[in-house]
């Protein structure tokens, strides 16, 4: 899998993200944050993946990479994600409302895309990727938020934290 | 073969024998053999085909009445072709205590041809059993109210089958097998397109079943608590929907590393508390829907589980969502293919979601 492609895909994304963010930050209710309980629809949603590329057989869905997607809605939950395994570009979206949360992320090989929304106080992300081109977009609203990100090789990073 | 010059008793109990009911002596000259007893301690057999040697179409029933029956009927033609076309029917009726039921039914020359086998007991401690060789037959257990501690096997081996049981009693055991049965010598063709229905609403039921072939479906639903449902899958497009209504449920499915393209639908819901739901698929493609829910009173202390091996070469080919609520549920998902797609919806409090790709 050529890094370039997911350089590529990954900008998009992260433009598609940060395009995305004020409307996550309005829609910080439970609804907007949690939607449908049927996942499906979201998980088969290429538009997620989607950008200013010509070539869409570059866009995640097309690769082999895995994709995980995480929603929880309360207090005290953890989120794990442990992206790799298969040595392809690993999308991983993990959004959480509530308070006391904590987002425990990990990517290895190149490529990566990892976007997280935490909408609540006290929140945590651990987030750690390594490998070359890839991105990590996050999104905390509240207060006593913490941050720990680690990235290895070309990559790109936008953090974006508001009180609530 | 000799005839019975016994009319049938009725069999309109709970509407379910109906469908099954038979006229004695057949008026198409067929075999017929009707047994009715009542007292304890009775024995009915009802063999139509001595050594293997059929030549005719077999109605066979026995109804008894009181306690710890034992009653078996037998219709195999597996070494004797019989010319032309005819089914064989078999219906056993019991209704006291510690009864014993067995049909045993084997036809395999036909796929237009068919066998049907039904068992009714409202008893305690009734054990029943059919074993069926052949296309598109059809094996029924129906173990209702009033049964205490019942079990009931199903054994089939064809094209197109259909096992169907439903309990009413406590400490129930079911056990299907699709895909297995050989039984004496002669053709056995492969499983393909069989269905297992199950319906158990009473507490502590254990269920298992077994599907080995092609695009057969399971569908299972336990209303009772503490109920535990495996499920064994060994083939390609095959379905498997579970329904648990009540708490403490253990979901086990297993798709062995031949299969292919399998689909697998937990729901745990209503009041689920305390309840387990694993899927472990290997082998090429697989889909995991797990949902665990308490709508009633906001439990929780779920567990769910999928471990999804095989491989995928298109988006979604390994797909797994997990959706669950209340409290201190644990959404545990480990995906090793390409294409592998997971998603996991948690609402309430202390959750924990974990998945490794």
């Amino acid at each position: 899998m050529k890094p370039r492609r997911f350089i590529l895909s990954g900008a998009a994304f992260v433009a598609a993200l940060m395009l995305a963010g004020p409307a996550l930050a309005q829609g910080s209710s439970e609804d907007s944050l949690l939607g449908s309980l049927d996942l499906k629809p979201q998980l088969g949603e290429t538009s997620l993946f989607s950008g200013a590329d010509d070539e869409p057989e570059d866009h995640g869905p097309d690769d082999q990479g895995s994709f995980a997607l995480i929603r929880q809605s309360g207090s005290g939950n953890l989120a794990a994600l442990n992206q790799g395994g298969q040595g392809h570009g690993a999308y991983a979206v993990v959004a959480q409302y509530g308070e006391d949360n904590l987002v425990q992320l990990d990517q290895c090989a190149c490529g990566n895309v990892a976007a997280v929304v935490q909408d609540g106080n006290a929140n945590l992300s651990d987030i750690t990727q390594s490998g070359a081109g890839n991105v990590f977009v996050h999104f905390q609203y509240g207060d006593a938020l913490a941050l720990s990100v680690t990235q290895y090789g070309g990559a790109q990073v936008v953090v974006t934290q508001t009180g609530p | 073969m000799k005839r019975y010059l016994i009319l049938a008793a009725s069999l309109s109990v709970l509407g379910f024998a109906s469908a099954q009911a038979q006229v004695f002596p057949s008026p198409t000259h067929d075999n017929s053999a009707s047994i009715t007893q009542t007292g304890n301690l009775n024995d009915a057999r009802i063999n139509q085909a001595v050594n293997n040697i059929y030549n005719g179409q077999g109605n066979a029933e026995i109804i008894q009445s009181n306690s710890r029956g034992i009653a078996t009927i037998t219709q195999t033609n597996a070494t004797s072709a019989v010319a032309g076309g005819f089914d064989n029917t078999a219906s056993i009726d019991q209704r006291r205590n510690r009864d014993t039921a067995t049909i045993d039914q084997i036809h395999d020359y036909a796929s237009t041809r068919d066998n049907r086998a039904t068992i009714l007991q409202v008893a305690a401690n009734a054990n029943a059993t059919i074993q069926q060789r052949g296309d598109k037959n059809t094996a029924a257990i129906r173990q209702v109210a009033g049964s205490v501690t019942p079990t009931a096997s199903i054994q089939q081996n064809g094209l197109s089958n259909t096992a169907n049981v439903r309990q009413e009693g406590v400490n129930s055991l079911v056990t299907v097998r699709q895909g297995t049965y050989s039984d004496q010598v002669g053709l056995s063709q492969d499983t393909t397109g069989s269905r297992v229905d199950v319906l158990s609403q009473g507490l502590n039921a254990d269920i298992f079943v077994s599907q080995v072939g092609f695009t057969h479906t399971a569908d299972i639903t336990e209303d009772g608590a503490n109920g535990t449902i495996t499920v064994s899958m060994d083939g390609a497009r095959n379905d498997v929907l579970v329904t648990q209504n009540s708490t403490d449920g253990i979901i086990d499915i297993v798709s062995t590393g031949t299969s292919a393209r399998n689909d697998v639908t937990v729901t745990q819901e209503l009041t689920d508390a305390g309840s387990t739901a694993r899927v472990t698929q290997s082998g090429t493609f697989g889909t995991a829907v797990i949902t665990q829910l308490d709508n009633q009173a906001g439990g929780g202390g779920n567990l769910a589980e999928v471990t999804q091996t095989g491989v995928g070469v298109a988006l979604a080919d390994i797909l797994s969502t997990i959706t669950q609520n209340g409290g201190l549920n644990e959404a545990f998902v480990t995906q090793a293919g390409d294409y592998a797609q997971s998603g996991i919806l948690q609402t309430g409090v202390g959750h924990t979601a974990t998945v490794s790709q």
